[in-house]
């Protein structure tokens, strides 16, 4: 799911500098999950910033408060009250929970507090691992489940390039090599004929290089009204 | 504190209470009582109960044959426990203050027993203006007329009913239904509702008489105990709450009960997870009964037998998961060192009283802060932490330490470290350091501590396994986050102190040296 970490305390004083009053804004979903942005980091993050203010001898105030979701028009609603006592919400979403609270309130400041950083998974508690990278096109189906675009480093489709030394990927001994793995797994379903096959040039056009993307789904819209 | 009863839902119930009638929730006094807490578990007592120094003395404690610590020796002595809380506040005496008048309507009741009088505590609780109507000259029902002085002195009844009275009820004593007033006449004064909770005397076969009049206690059921009475007077009231309300009735949810196996109780014991003596026995008054008259054969727990006796508790079915905020992200599971959380057939995750040991870890590492302790005690770190600092001069540095309530069991040194310790220290008593969270070491800074102490027990001395590792981890990311406020990481530390030690007196002498000195210098 969407991953991310909390800004460095500095950048996230500075963005916050030309405002008194403040909304920390957590989100009870990804961001929870993930240990970066739910309730308990935001009642860190209040403490931490009071604690500052106290030191600066400022007058800056925060309130604190957490949604299910903040990418979701019907909790963002909740908020609505709490806006007209603030001057700025500092959100610990993901960056789409932070788009969602200008675009509901457009009058609104709408200040990241954390960075949203790849679609993963834990491979542990406490290590989290970028597993997609949205490209519209899924093709694991082929790579016995391991992605070539988000595993590889130059999401090649051919196999590894010249510098995978010991199922490791140049770029540092702790990323494995995206091919070795592909390799291995289809070795291992006995597979690895399929690896020869020619596939067709790739589209990319439906990955962010063709552009912010939107998906219509006719069957999903409501009865228009009136 | 005035700790609100809500008519709340929970989802699980230690089997105390569940087995008690009037559904008092002895788990949770008693765990107020082992932190030393006394005031504030008679606060929890008297809303189930407002008649501790009857149920104290004469129940018939239908908790203790419930309670699971009866399958590995012998039960929790909830009733003198009960006796102790309610006999120390009767020697401090707080004033109990009335609570606001919230609804419109009126109530009288008929009849100021148990019944009545518990009836008419909830329903000024809920907001109600309740009058009621005594036959006899005085209050107190059964209680009064029936029980020996020798087995409930009056002067401690006359103490719970001046608490009962004391939130806002207006007592009409000598006052006869039928001769000095009727039904009718209670109809035209105001009075929307009527609760005839007259006593076993005279009988009655319904509940509901017509409408807005409401029968309950001894004159529904016949005699019965004290507790079944209290229970219901519970009833009544919230019979009587929603028909003013206009809701329907409810059907009252049977929640489960948090049993545990006798080779689970044993395994607690064993791994010192609470008091592994016998019941401690009540002292009995030993000299000649010429002597003693009518007063209490029984002498009632003292603190330090209080306190032992309490730390046999086990806490069942103390943490619950709150569905609405739990994202199923499973990291109770992945980090409980007794396997007490599983994931549902629903596919969501809930802790198995059975297994759960009220450790606290997954509590304070819950990332959506949706898992709570369902006991007051437990959830009110942030307050404690305010109160004790708000009670420091501020002269000097601000000093809070927070300490193992487990280690309370002998008072003699406690009081001593109290008498002691420098006045600019503040002692909060955590039951495990392990409860205390990143948040809560951040507030006591924000809250005006120049400096937290935290007086763990030894890793070997712990029974809570891995609380030591998580204690670490928070205290190293309480202090990265202090080193980036440039607040110095020496403001918050650690000290490990045998439990032996924290009794012997030389060793509290040199800690309190050692504490004198760094809160000279935080």
């Amino acid at each position: 799911m969407i991953t991310g970490k909390q800004k460095p305390l500095e950048e996230i004083q500075k963005l916050i500098e030309p405002y008194q009053k403040i909304l920390i804004l957590g989100c009870g979903t990804c961001v929870t999950i993930r240990f970066a942005g739910g309730e308990k980091e935001v009642a860190t993050l209040g403490s931490t910033l009071r604690l500052l203010e106290k030191q600066r001898n400022g007058n800056k105030t925060f309130i604190e408060h957490t949604v299910r979701r903040q990418c979701e028009q019907e909790f963002l609603d909740e908020i609505a009250d709490r806006l007209k006592d603030v001057d700025a919400v500092l959100s610990l979403a993901c960056g789409v929970g932070v788009q969602a609270i200008v675009e509901q309130f457009p009058s609104a400041v709408a200040l990241p507090g954390i960075n949203t950083t790849f679609m993963g998974r834990p491979e542990e508690l406490g290590v989290l691992s970028e597993r997609c990278l949205a490209c519209g096109d899924c093709i694991i189906g082929l790579t016995g489940g391991v992605c070539p675009v988000t595993r590889c480093a130059k999401s090649l489709f051919n196999g590894p390039c010249g510098g995978s030394v010991a199922g490791k990927c140049e770029v540092s001994p702790d990323i494995p090599c995206a091919w070795q793995l592909i390799y291995d797994r289809m070795a291992r379903l006995g597979l690895l004929d399929e690896l020869a096959e020619v596939q067709p040039l790739r589209d990319w056009s439906s990955s962010h290089s063709g552009g912010p993307r939107r998906i219509i789904r006719e069957d999903l819209k409501l009865p228009k009204t009136g | 504190m005035k700790i609100t009863r809500l008519i709340q839902q929970q989802e699980v119930l230690p089997p105390c209470q569940a087995a008690c009638p009037a559904g008092v929730r002895a788990r949770d006094y008693i765990a107020l009582i082992a932190q030393g807490h006394y005031l504030d578990a008679v606060n929890v007592i008297r809303q189930d109960m407002p008649f501790p120094s009857a149920c104290g003395r004469i129940c018939q404690h239908p908790c203790e044959t419930e309670c699971n610590r009866r399958l590995a020796d012998e039960p929790v002595n909830i009733m003198h426990l009960k006796r102790f809380a309610s006999d120390y506040e009767f020697k401090t005496q707080p004033s109990a203050e009335p609570l606001p008048k919230i609804e419109t309507e009126e109530i009288a009741i008929i009849g100021a027993g148990p019944c009545g009088l518990t009836a008419a505590q909830d329903l000024t609780r809920l907001g109600y203006l309740v009058t009621v109507f005594e036959a006899l000259p005085f209050p107190g029902g059964t209680l009064r007329a029936a029980l020996p002085i020798y087995r409930l002195p009056r002067e401690l009844l006359d103490w719970d009913i001046h608490n009962i009275l004391a939130l806002g009820i207006k007592l009409n004593v000598n006052t006869v239904l039928g001769k000095d007033m009727s039904l009718p006449e209670l109809k035209d004064n105001g009075y929307k509702a009527v609760l005839l909770a007259t006593g076993a005397e005279r009988s009655q076969r319904t509940t509901e008489v017509e409408k807005g009049i409401f029968g309950e206690g001894d004159l529904i059921s016949g005699t019965v105990w004290t507790v079944q009475a209290v229970g219901a007077g519970h009833k009544a009231a919230i019979l009587i709450d929603r028909y003013l309300k206009g809701y329907p009735n409810a059907e009252m949810v049977k929640p489960a009960v948090a049993r545990l196996q006798a080779s689970e109780v044993q395994k607690r014991i064993k791994e010192k997870h609470a008091n592994p003596q016998l019941r401690y026995p009540m002292p009995l008054w030993e000299g000649r009964k010429t002597e003693l008259g009518f007063m209490e054969m029984e002498l009632g727990y003292d603190e330090e037998t209080a306190l032992k006796e309490a730390s046999r508790c086990l806490s069942c079915g103390a943490a619950e998961i709150a569905k609405d905020k739990c994202p199923v992200c499973l990291t109770c599971l992945r980090l409980c060192p007794y396997d007490a959380p599983a994931i549902t057939t629903g596919s969501t995750v809930e802790i198995r009283p059975s297994l759960c040991r009220a450790c606290g870890l997954c509590v304070n590492e819950c990332p959506a802060s949706a898992i709570a302790f369902t006991m007051p005690g437990l959830k009110d770190i942030n307050w404690r932490i305010e109160n004790a600092l708000s009670q420091l001069p501020n002269t000097a540095p601000k000093v809070l330490a927070f300490y193992c309530s487990y280690r309370l069991s002998s008072v003699t040194t406690y009081t001593r470290f109290l008498n002691m310790k420098p006045a600019n220290l503040a002692a909060v008593p955590v039951p495990c350091v392990a409860k205390i969270g990143v948040t809560n070491f951040l507030k006591a800074i924000e809250l005006g501590a120049d400096a937290v102490l935290v007086m763990a027990c030894l890793e070997s001395d712990c029974p809570y396994q891995h609380s030591m590792f998580w204690l670490q981890h928070r205290i190293e990311t309480a202090k990265n986050i202090l080193k980036q406020l440039g607040l110095g990481t020496k403001i918050l530390s650690v000290h490990n102190i045998p439990v032996s030690d924290m009794i012997k007196l030389d060793k509290t002498t040199e800690l309190i040296a050692e504490l004198k000195s760094k809160t000279q210098n935080p």
